[in-house]
């Protein structure tokens, strides 16, 4: 029975604590923002995300049929994907936005490439780099 | 991995340790029992210092946090992972921010993370307290984790992996580490248990260090045996799967196999006992070129215990209704599947009256999935899972033919259904086939033997084709048992 209450004394402070969660927000310039887009390299980088929902798109150069794509963010909480269509429209690539890993996009046509960023409820950070080979 | 081959090496030699023990095929008891003298009264504890060791709540306490800062230590220090970077802010967000669903890779979650439950399991069951006693902790120091050890969100999968894995993996590895240790023991055989035990149960062997009992000398307590037998053996052999339901072709595989399978207690006898007074453990190491980046372990299983009530005894057969706690990591080309269960059902004994010469057991149990992750065709996040989670359901059907200390036969049904929960959006994962297995060993020490599984999968998803997978395999292997078999 004590073993019990002590059990739902902790669920209820883990409880109260999670109905205290932050609003939901957009990316501003609290987010710090940097942003490199030249063709051949795209670099983005958000130094805070706050349960951020949004999508948000940037049209790339890229001068190849393929590009690496690197991963170096860090989203905690919520989730944050990442789709890349080549010029034609086409998707090349999708990837939630993770730490530390690489992957190459699928071949594609050359030209403006679309880089769209789902942020649902988002909290962290972001440091991707897609850049031709 | 060097940590993993080791334990599996001392866990065998457990089996051989045990050399007073009534030896069986698989739990079957040749009638010999360890000689009185080898053990204590439980209730003496001048003399036998392993008894009724006192409930050291803080002691276990401590343990468990260091069990908690080595991890997080080698991840924040050591290797300078950002996410193990914890303050009072990351504490905050993940009381703060919902539960989510861990996306490492099938080998962290559904083997590292039980893995480390058994530590926290053990912190207290190392330290006096008893089975159901020491299972909040498995929980608590999976909660403790995921709140306070990593700045990512909570995950249900972890705690129910690591809770759950921890107490089946933990109660299994502190009875056998108890199994292989022996306080009468002197010299270099004294020695080699206790480093045999370090490396099953390293907490157990902690506090034996702590308490001076390593290099003591006295009785064992009772519980440290089981009472209805042990049988351990060794695999070596070959697999074939096959691909696209054929045995030949480029689309099989072949694999080089190593196992080993530990039956303590009996089933039957001792299913009504304490928790996991019988369970079964069983491991599976495969090559390097056909596992790929699955890694080598290709099978752990534990199943123990948990209770019963007696439905009929008589001369010829006996009925239990009973409950059995699993875990389940299978790992190979064929299929993929990690989970937590619990099984209850029919366990029957068959034999002619006062003749035990051939003895038949029988399963009909039903599985309840609490948490499960299967191989999915469609689910793939950058951290590399490639699996959906669920729950679900689930049968064991199974019939066993015992020669004691001669042949196996075993043949029966498996299957189960799994709602995924998180992964590819709507699937359900129905998975399972026939199984058969032969043994027949030629000495007391060494047999032959083969195994068979129907492996078979169907998949529905929301959006995409079912899919559906039939991949029987063979395995032929030639066996070792531990300790050899009375005939």
């Amino acid at each position: 029975m004590r073993i019990l209450r002590r059990s739902a004394f902790v669920l209820a402070v883990i409880g109260l604590a999670a109905a205290c969660q932050d609003p939901p927000a957009v990316l501003g310039p609290d987010s710090g923002i940097t942003l490199t887009n030249q063709p051949g390299m795209f670099h983005l980088k958000i130094h805070e995300l706050d349960n951020v929902i949004q999508d948000t798109n940037f049209t790339w150069v890229s001068n190849e049929s393929t590009a690496t794509v690197i991963h170096n963010s860090l989203v905690v909480h919520g989730a944050a994907f990442v789709n890349i269509l080549d010029a034609k429209g086409v998707l090349v690539s999708t990837s939630s936005l993770v730490y530390e890993a690489d992957s190459v996009t699928r071949k594609g046509a050359p030209g403006p490439w679309t880089i769209q960023f789902q942020f649902k409820a988002a909290t962290g950070r972001v440091d991707i780099t897609v850049q031709n080979p | 991995m060097r940590v993993s081959v080791g334990v599996v090496l001392a866990i065998i030699g457990a089996a051989r340790c045990a050399s007073a023990q009534g030896l069986s095929l698989f739990g079957v008891p040749a009638g010999v029992v360890d000689s009185p003298p080898a053990f204590a009264d439980p209730k003496d504890t001048t003399t036998c210092f392993s008894c009724n060791p006192p409930r050291r709540v803080l002691r276990g306490f401590g343990e468990l946090m260091i069990v908690q800062m080595v991890p997080w230590t080698i991840n924040a220090v050591v290797r300078d992972k950002e996410w193990a970077r914890v303050d009072l802010e990351s504490w905050e967000e993940n009381l703060e921010n919902p539960w989510e669903w861990d996306n490492d890779h099938f080998i962290a979650n559904q083997f590292g993370h039980p893995y480390h439950g058994n530590l926290y399991f053990n912190s207290a069951r190392s330290n006096g307290s008893s089975f159901w006693g020491s299972v909040p902790w498995a929980y608590a120091g999976s909660l403790m984790w995921e709140m306070f050890g990593e700045r990512f969100a909570p995950s249900a999968n972890d705690l129910l992996n690591t809770g759950t894995g921890g107490i089946t993996l933990g109660e299994s590895l502190y009875r056998l580490s108890n199994l292989v240790l022996d306080n009468r023991a002197r010299g270099s055989e004294r020695v080699w248990r206790e480093i045999a035990a370090a490396l099953i149960n390293p907490i157990h062997e902690f506090n034996r260090l702590l308490d001076g009992e390593v290099s003591r000398v006295g009785p064992n307590p009772p519980d440290w045996r089981p009472p209805n037998g042990l049988q351990g053996v060794v695999d070596l052999g070959y697999r074939r799967i096959a691909g696209d339901n054929s045995f030949s072709g480029s689309t099989a595989t072949d694999q080089g196999i190593a196992a080993f399978r530990i039956s303590y207690g009996d089933l039957v006898k001792d299913v009504r006992r304490s928790p996991f007074s019988h369970f079964e453990f069983q491991g599976e190491v495969a090559d390097k070129a056909s596992q790929g980046e699955r890694g080598r372990l290709s099978q752990l299983t534990a199943r123990g215990t948990l209770g019963g009530i007696t439905l009929g005894d008589g001369s010829k057969a006996r009925h239990t209704l009973g409950a059995l706690l699993v875990y389940e990591y299978y790992n190979n080309p064929a299929y993929e599947f990690g989970g937590q269960s619990v099984y209850g059902g029919l366990i029957s004994e068959f034999h002619r009256a006062n003749d035990k010469s051939v003895r038949v057991t029988t399963e009909v149990l039903l599985q309840g999935i609490i948490i499960g992750a299967t191989l999915s065709d469609h689910y793939y996040a950058g951290e590399g899972r490639n699996y959906d989670y669920g729950i679900g359901l689930g049968t064991r059907l199974r019939a066993t033919f015992v020669k004691p200390g001669r042949a196996l036969v075993s043949f029966g049904w498996g299957g189960r259904w799994l709602h995924t929960m998180n992964g590819a959006a709507g699937s359900q994962h129905y998975q399972g086939g026939g199984v058969g297995e032969f043994r027949y060993f030629v000495t007391p020490k060494f047999g032959i033997g083969a195994s068979y599984y129907n492996y078979h999968r169907k998949s529905t998803y929301a959006d995409y084709p079912d899919v559906t997978q039939t991949s029987p395999m063979l395995n032929l292997f030639a066996s070792a048992a531990m300790p050899r078999l009375a005939r």
